[in-house]
């Protein structure tokens, strides 16, 4: 049975990591059909990097990333911090909608906001993008964050209580700083799953607005280019550094103690 | 996390939020009464108005233009730059987005149909041909087409024909008709390739049938839609990319494409054969369109920069692809010029059918498209 | 000192308005960007198009909703949802099996593991999509192995490959919640179940796969739900060919203009997320469900202490 656990695990790996591989290896192989090995090249990704579409493309992801990730921390933030200060209708009422948020299928929520932003006046746009990509990233944040202050030992804030100091005294000097590690972590996890949006892009984007996602999704339509690889390696170094960094910010690497034997 | 979905007081909550969002719903639902949400087109249309500047949005084909013409345009005019959307897409699928945003684009490609739909819905700019002296050199037979009838709104650019291109060496069968493709389809199942465009697709059924082209009955239309449905799980590919080159690689053997794409792949294969089917081929007559919205001024120079015939023909000699302007000819190669792929000879002339604007029943053929996608 | 033995959960002392104030930005952003637009899609959902003016006239007809359940739409829904069901079914055992491993594993070893199953967040999503073409395409490992054991298959744009790339995608939303469960299954009821003598699969059957459950029921949800709206998969993964609800979507709203007919399919959508969830709350009840006992001989108490 134990080999049985082991060959089928090595199967789920295998279905995760292998296009992973194939993205690394063809992204320097000389084969333009990428139907075998043809040598060792870079040129895929200075072919990358001259391309202004690319370049601009990415460009963009990371001024839309940007924003939103700003925004959803400001929002989030505040509704994490104060929610133990709330009522409880408010504090029901925020929960249920971030449970909603993060469950629902992105493409509901595009699909709403297609038919409501002419309605309030917007072109559609980096702004439309922006608002769209925030609905779900404040939830996700809230989501994160929240996990992290409900496991917020409560009788720091008491002594601090106890010793005098007024709440906002309180929230202040010991909440606000044990979540700041939160907040960077969400920070980055939320600017990561922003660069790589493509569903809320493609539905509230105008003419001109191409992120690095909508720009290979086009690509991938016209036709295989293999300089998509590179783009996904340079992607891929980018996405490590910042999420290696989240995961050292917030000094959680692995959830569980040592290995245990069921 | 399901259990607090299902706590009465969270549902209560949830339906105060709900009472917030009906709110906001009927505050946004009076803003406007119908979906067009972008400002009305403006009743006159000024076309020779204002000074050559400003960003043309330009939607079309990617290549489609001469290599280097809109660098050589942005530096003689400094003050225009002109953004280039290269999609494959049919421009039909960009009305809506157009319709609710005015100036979203400035200039795009299109066929004739699509530019008389756009007309219809008031998005179409029409434009001043005395500020525009090349077009001129266009042949006068298509710059009178319906199109313009009421105002200079296209400038043909290019035409062509969705057609069948085979690999003579490996399909022994002869093929003369759309009958014999359909045929034939199921036997050389995964190698047959199609070249993806809504009306096109669906013309090619209805020719199968018996029916006209620019059919406008709806059950026609739908037995269409449901012959090439049908037909779908032996398409080794639809697409809009490299479908008459896939015969030069193998992966097919017969490509339902357009005559450039096949002229490119005949040059360099000549066990390719291009057949016009005997019940007739779906042909567009595309060219370029200004929308409202846009620096008129500016667009109306590019085009007529374009259609300098040495520049013209650089953008026909690029693609292969069957001119509008005779007086270009002369800079063009011979092969490309008597190419009978391109230019068929009067006998089958007969069979290149022009798509017309069919009124509602467009309708019929998005929904039928839409469909055969679907399925 | 002690601490007082009962708190209050509400530190009253930051002024209500203030309170409000911090937490509304949330709760508006929310009810005008994710309610509003809800409540829209469904008036919407009841409107009709004109085809000639792209005018959207507000009405009360059901005409779309009786185009979406008619062929080939309600097809789409079927097989979106046919698609979503086996991903969570092949991703339930896949899963349980990666979690088992990282579970069992020494520490050192267990967080190489958990950097594996991570490892695919850390890449863009539509790449990591886009490299099954590598193995999939007409040209791609698949393919070319296969037609050199006679007819090559490609399975690109059929609905194998885009279950293929669904699995690759999800298996990680499936889990990690499974190890969260599977970390919290009694080590010493493990050990003494084996010291007894109870087989693997029994051990398995009888309190591994039930200590996974909590895990493998979220992770349903999680991997599920978003599956039956998936975009990215078969825009990349179907050639033009395979149509999926969130394509099917797409196309109606952006290309065709078709704000009521797109609209109610976003309402099927959202009915069968709903479906999904309920079904969800249905076995789980199921589960929870006090199992009928053999009536065990209970000593009598009265007859022993009078």
């Amino acid at each position: 049975m134990k080999t049985t656990v082991r060959i089928v695990a090595f199967i789920g790996f295998a279905i995760m990591i292998a296009p992973l591989i194939a993205v690394i290896v063809n992204a320097f192989n000389a084969n333009v059909l990428l139907s075998n090995w043809g040598g060792f090249t870079t040129h895929w990704f200075t072919d990358a990097v001259d391309d202004s579409g690319v370049r601009s493309a990415a460009g963009q992801s990371v001024e839309i990333a940007a924003l939103v990730t700003a925004l959803s921390a400001v929002i989030g933030t505040l509704a994490v911090a104060f929610n133990a200060y709330a009522p409880r209708w408010v504090q029901r009422l925020t929960s249920s909608l971030t449970i909603t948020r993060v469950m629902v299928p992105e493409v509901i929520m595009a699909a709403g906001l297609v038919l409501l932003m002419p309605k309030l006046g917007f072109t559609f746009g980096i702004g439309t993008v922006v608002l769209g990509q925030t609905v779900w990233a404040v939830a996700f944040f809230i989501a994160i964050l929240g996990a992290r202050r409900a496991g917020f030992d409560r009788r720091l804030e008491d002594a601090g209580r106890d010793l005098g100091a007024s709440a906002w005294r309180v929230l202040g000097t010991i909440v606000l700083p044990d979540l700041l590690p939160g907040i960077i972590a969400g920070a980055l996890l939320t600017f990561t799953f922003s660069f790589d949006d493509v569903v809320t892009t493609v539905f509230l984007s105008g003419a001109s607005t191409m992120t690095l996602p909508t720009t290979i999704l086009a690509r991938i339509r016209r036709g295989i280019t293999p300089e998509i690889n590179a783009v996904g390696v340079l992607v891929m170094l980018v996405t490590i550094i910042l999420l290696a960094l989240a995961t050292v910010v917030s000094g959680q690497l692995v959830p569980g103690q040592e290995g245990t034997e069921i | 996390m399901i259990d607090k979905l299902s706590e009465p007081h969270t549902r209560r909550t949830l339906l105060a939020a709900s009472g917030a969002g009906l709110a906001a719903a009927a505050l946004a639902a009076c803003g406007s009464s119908s979906s067009s949400g972008g400002s009305a087109g403006a009743a006159g249309s000024s076309t020779t108005a204002g000074p050559i500047k400003g960003t043309i949005q330009f939607s079309t084909y990617p290549g489609w233009i001469g290599k280097h013409t809109i660098a050589d345009f942005e530096k003689a005019q400094p003050a225009v730059k002109v953004s280039v959307d290269a999609d494959e897409s049919d421009f039909d699928s960009l009305l809506p987005k157009i319709k609710a945003q005015t100036g979203i684009y400035s200039m795009a490609l299109a066929s004739t149909y699509e530019i008389q739909r756009a007309i219809l819905l008031g998005v179409a700019q029409e434009l001043d041909f005395s500020a525009m002296p090349n077009t001129k050199y266009i042949d006068k037979k298509y710059l009178t087409t319906p199109v313009n009838a009421k105002g200079n709104y296209f400038v043909p650019t290019d035409y062509g024909k969705y057609g069948i291109a085979v690999r003579t060496d490996l399909v022994p069968e002869p093929i003369t008709s759309w009958k014999d493709l359909f045929a034939l389809s199921q036997k050389y199942s995964g190698k047959v390739y199609w070249y993806d465009f809504p009306k096109d697709i669906i013309t090619a059924g209805l020719l199968e049938l018996g029916y006209p082209a620019n059919d406008a009955n709806q059950s026609h239309i739908e037995a269409a839609g449901a012959a090439m449905t049908k037909l779908k799980p032996t398409m080794g590919e639809l697409g809009t990319n490299g479908i008459a080159a896939a015969l030069l690689n193998e992966s097919a053997v017969i490509s339902v494409t357009y005559d450039y794409d096949a002229y490119a792949a005949v040059q360099k294969n000549k066990n390719i054969k291009w057949i016009l089917p005997s019940e007739g081929v779906p042909a567009y007559l595309e060219g370029w369109l200004a929308l409202k919205g846009g620096p008129t001024a500016a667009t109306q120079a590019f085009m007529n920069y374009a259609l300098a015939p040495k520049l013209y023909a650089d953008f026909v000699s690029e693609n292969d692809v069957a001119g509008v302007m005779s007086a270009a000819n002369r800079y063009l190669p011979k092969t490309l010029t008597s190419s009978e792929i391109l230019f068929p000879s009067s006998a089958d002339l007969a069979l290149v059918h022009f798509l017309n604007f069919v009124g509602q029943a467009e309708a019929y053929y998005d929904t039928a498209y839409t469909k055969f996608k679907a399925a | 000192m002690q601490l007082p033995a009962r708190r209050t959960r509400r530190l009253r002392p930051i002024p209500l308005s203030a309170v409000l104030g911090a937490m509304s930005p949330n709760l508006i952003f929310a009810g005008l960007f994710f309610l509003a637009p809800v409540v829209l899609v469904l008036l919407y959902s009841f409107g009709t198009l004109s085809y000639l003016t792209l005018d959207v006239n507000w009405g009360w007809t059901t005409s779309s909703y009786s185009a979406i359940v008619h062929s080939p739409y309600l097809q789409t829904f079927l097989r979106a949802l046919l698609i979503a069901v086996a991903t969570v079914a092949l991703c339930a055992p896949l899963g349980f099996a990666i979690s088992l491993v990282i579970v069992r594993a020494t520490p050192r070893r267990r967080v190489a593991l958990f950097l594996l199953v991570l490892f695919p967040f850390w890449t863009s999503f539509i790449v990591r999509t886009y490299a099954w073409t590598n193995i999939l395409g007409p040209r791609g490992y698949i393919a070319n192995l296969t037609a050199d054991l006679g007819h090559r298959v490609t399975l690109l744009g059929t609905d194998w490959g885009i279950l293929i790339g669904m699995v690759a995608a999800y298996l990680p939303m499936m889990a990690l919640p499974v190890y969260v469960s599977l970390s919290r299954v009694s080590e010493e009821l493990v050990a003494a179940a084996r010291d007894l003598g109870a087989g693997e699969w029994r051990i398995m059957r009888t309190l591994l796969i039930p200590g996974a459950a909590p895990g493998l029921a979220v992770g349903a949800l999680l991997v599920g739900i978003p599956a039956s709206g998936e975009y990215v998969v078969p825009a990349v993964l179907g050639a033009g060919k395979v149509t999926l609800v969130g394509g099917l979507l797409a196309q109606e709203l952006q290309n065709n203009g078709n704000y009521p007919l797109g609209s109610a399919l976003t309402v099927g959508l959202i009915v069968l997320m709903l479906l999904m969830l309920i079904v969800a709350r249905i076995v789980q009840w199921l589960w929870a469900r006090p199992r009928k006992r053999a009536p065990v001989a209970v000593p009598d108490t009265a007859a022993v202490t009078s």
